[in-house]
């Protein structure tokens, strides 16, 4: 399977990697997936008072793979 | 040194140049190009001289006699052979067949398709070294068994099974041994004078041969019949049919009679690069090596890296041809069935690499894969939220994942 230019460029350069501290109150985390299944991502995000998301940091374990697969 | 690094030798060999040059003269005009089946002149008779020849070549690596070679398309049509074709001959006898849930698909599709038919067959747990408990195997034998199928050298793991012993254990219960070779044969010594088995599948292309080609031993004493599987014009002694090609076949007897020269050598050199891989990576935590170390093949080396999912580390490996027990080239997102079988679980699966050493890798290149592998299990991981967690303390088998 050959990636795309896109994918590679993310792969490459990645944006938004990373993490918030937990213990600040206005972080707050989500995570979907399971190792398993070979695709985990988690979500975090920084909202204060006023309701928007000021900052946002994603960490990922494997590929999101499964509309490849049903092509 | 060329990029990208092949190790992926378990896929595939490169065809040996000697090869080549034996095969490129069986193809032309000029050359040995005739039916190996035409009787009344002497380009036929050239052609099977040609090809009797390459049978006692493969014989000779394998300490068989000639008359017990059967020629093939590759180990996946041998491997067909050898299972339908004794399940089929002895049907009368018993319809029950023993193997192991880590063989190779050509095995495990062929006895799949035999419960089909309305045989019966035991798949076998191996142990957590990929290696067969033989006290399971002794039990596992009915008196309706015909056929045990047990492969010798694991095409994922590269776990060698004792196939001296289960040979033993066969032929004192009086069923056929047959023998999936594809992935030792030419690496490993194999005298089938010394052991019990009946059938043993053979390929070309593992071997710095041409792909396309195999074959199948057949035990002549004690003697083992065979329903052929494909019809014609009764080539092999009626047991496969089909015009003979000449090239292919010349090609094997050629690299295994390269293998038979070089293998005591060759087999050092890769061990010692095998190790010296082996050594760089276990340097890194969470490390795991699947299969056993000591009962293993010489360019064998399956690792899992804890954290990692292995196809996009193989996506991050750009520079190295390797394979991935990940790999959900199926509709499904099930990892390796051998590493399953061997207890491995599904992370640990989704996380492998098949490392495969063969005649041409150069320590360069291993020591070039050691620093690259290093590299890019540590960027991947950064990613990697399991990774963090894990080095938060938490224990990720608590966790309680939402898979979608």
């Amino acid at each position: 399977m050959a990636y795309s230019e896109e994918v590679l460029g993310h792969y490459e350069n990645p944006r938004n990697v990373g993490s918030l501290d937990v213990r600040d109150e206005s972080v707050g985390t989500g995570m979907v997936g399971a190792p398993a299944c070979a695709d985990v991502m988690r979500l975090k995000i920084r909202v204060y008072d006023a309701g928007v998301i000021e900052d946002a940091r994603l960490k990922t374990y494997g590929q999101q793979r499964s509309e490849e697969q049903e092509g | 040194m060329k990029l990208p690094v092949y190790l992926d030798y378990s896929a595939t060999t490169p065809v040996d140049p000697r090869v080549a040059q034996k095969m490129s003269e069986c193809l032309t005009l000029e050359g040995t190009f005739g039916n190996p089946a035409s009787r009344s002149h002497a380009f036929g008779w050239d052609a099977e001289k040609a090809v009797e020849q390459a049978r006692a070549q493969v014989a000779a690596l394998v300490n068989a006699d000639v008359k017990e070679i059967v020629w093939t398309s590759g180990a996946t049509e041998s491997d067909n052979l050898a299972v339908k074709g004794v399940a089929h001959f002895y049907k009368k006898k018993g319809r029950h067949i023993v193997t192991c849930k880590t063989e190779h698909k050509a095995v495990l599709d062929t006895c799949r398709s035999l419960e089909r038919e309305g045989f019966d067959v035991t798949y076998l747990d191996p142990e957590p070294s990929g290696l067969l408990d033989l006290n399971k195997l002794d039990q596992a034998i009915r008196d309706d068994t015909t056929l045990v199928s047990i492969m010798h050298v694991n095409n994922e793991i590269g776990v060698v099974q004792d196939i001296q012993a289960i040979g033993e254990l066969t032929r004192a219960q009086g069923v056929f041994y047959h023998v999936d070779a594809a992935q030792s044969a030419g690496k490993m010594p194999i005298d089938l004078q010394r052991l019990n088995v009946d059938l043993m599948s053979f390929s070309a292309h593992k071997i710095y041969g041409p792909k396309g080609v195999g074959a199948l031993y057949v035990r002549r004493k004690p003697r083992v019949r065979l329903e052929a599987q494909i019809h014609g014009g009764g080539h092999e002694r009626g047991m496969r049919s089909g015009t003979l090609a000449t090239h292919q076949l010349v090609g094997m007897g050629e690299a295994f009679r390269i293998a038979k020269e070089e293998m005591a050598e060759e087999s050092k050199r890769i061990r010692h690069l095998r190790d010296r891989l082996w050594s760089g990576l276990n340097e890194m935590e969470e490390v795991y090596l699947n299969g056993d170390l000591r009962r293993r093949v010489d360019g064998n080396l399956n690792v899992s890296f804890n954290f990692v999912e292995g196809e996009s580390l193989v996506m991050a490996l750009k520079d190295i041809a390797v394979s991935s027990g990940s790999a959900c080239t199926s509709a499904s997102l099930e990892p390796s069935y051998v590493l399953r079988a061997i207890g491995r679980s599904d992370e640990l699966a989704h996380s492998s690499i098949r490392f495969s050493i063969g005649r041409f890798t150069t320590e360069e290149e291993i020591d070039f894969t050691i620093e690259l592998v290093k590299g890019k299990v540590a960027k991947l991981r950064e990613l990697s939220p399991l990774w963090e967690m894990y080095q938060e303390g938490v224990d990720l088998a608590s966790v309680q994942w939402v898979a979608h």
